[in-house]
């Protein structure tokens, strides 16, 4: 079994490689990038400590967060889709207001 | 590139972006990337238990566990998810319309602007539209 330690350094690695994208990317879909990382990030988490404990629990739940990330993604195509009809860009930080 | 959005480079890379504005979240990520793997490998994660897949693999085991059928030899590492499954399903449905409904477009090629029309087609706030 490989040490549990090696699973959480990647997973710290992956989540801090999209809090980078996430603090530095403006454009939305590249944002959205970031945000899938860091999910994944958290299911690498799960899986490993599933499997060193012996609990699937922690498997199932990284399918409930694969599933939530897909319709996170399905309402975050969405979006930014509008933001371009609407403002001609992705990026995240020229719309500055909830109501146009 | 400019950062005036009427010039910048429609849907284009924003290098620029990074580099301007890379340094300080790039040593927070650093920083913090230390932190937990100081963390990490100074934590004591107890004994390995492992998985027991039993007659079945681990895959039958999330999906036994998935629908609340009988977990067999996994029945005391894990709990039925049935009520969470159906809430999912629900919640990709839900997402799936909401996908849609912002996606879609009127059968003569108009965009239906789902939150907000005002700068719709060029137009601008005051030029027309809500």
């Amino acid at each position: 079994m490989v040490a549990p330690e090696y699973y959480l350094l990647l997973a710290a690695a992956v989540f801090c490689i999209g809090l980078f994208g996430v603090l530095t990317r403006r454009n939305a879909l590249y944002f959205l990038m970031s945000v899938e990382l860091m999910l994944n990030a958290a299911n690498i988490n799960f899986v490993a400590f599933s499997s060193y404990y012996g609990d699937l629990t922690g498997q199932v739940f990284a399918l409930f967060v694969i599933a939530l990330a897909a319709a996170e993604v399905a309402i975050g195509i969405g979006i930014i889709l509008v933001l371009y009809r609407n403002f001609g860009v992705t990026d995240v930080t020229v719309p500055r207001e909830m109501r146009w | 590139m400019s950062d005036n959005p009427d010039t910048r480079e429609r849907g284009g890379p924003d290098e620029y972006d990074v580099a301007d504005r890379g340094l300080v979240p790039g040593l927070a990520s650093l920083l913090l990337f230390g932190v937990l793997a100081v963390t990490i490998l100074n934590a004591d994660f107890g004994t390995p238990a492992g998985l027991e897949a039993g007659d079945y693999g681990i895959t039958h085991g999330i999906g036994f566990a998935l629908f609340n059928i009988d977990l067999g030899a996994f029945a005391g590492s894990t709990e039925g998810f049935l009520a969470a499954f159906f809430i999912v399903a629900i919640t990709l449905d839900v997402a799936i319309d909401g996908a849609l409904y912002l996606a879609k477009r009127e059968s003569d090629g108009s965009i239906v602007s789902a939150v907000g029309g005002a700068f719709s087609r060029g137009r601008k706030a005051g030029e027309g539209g809500d």
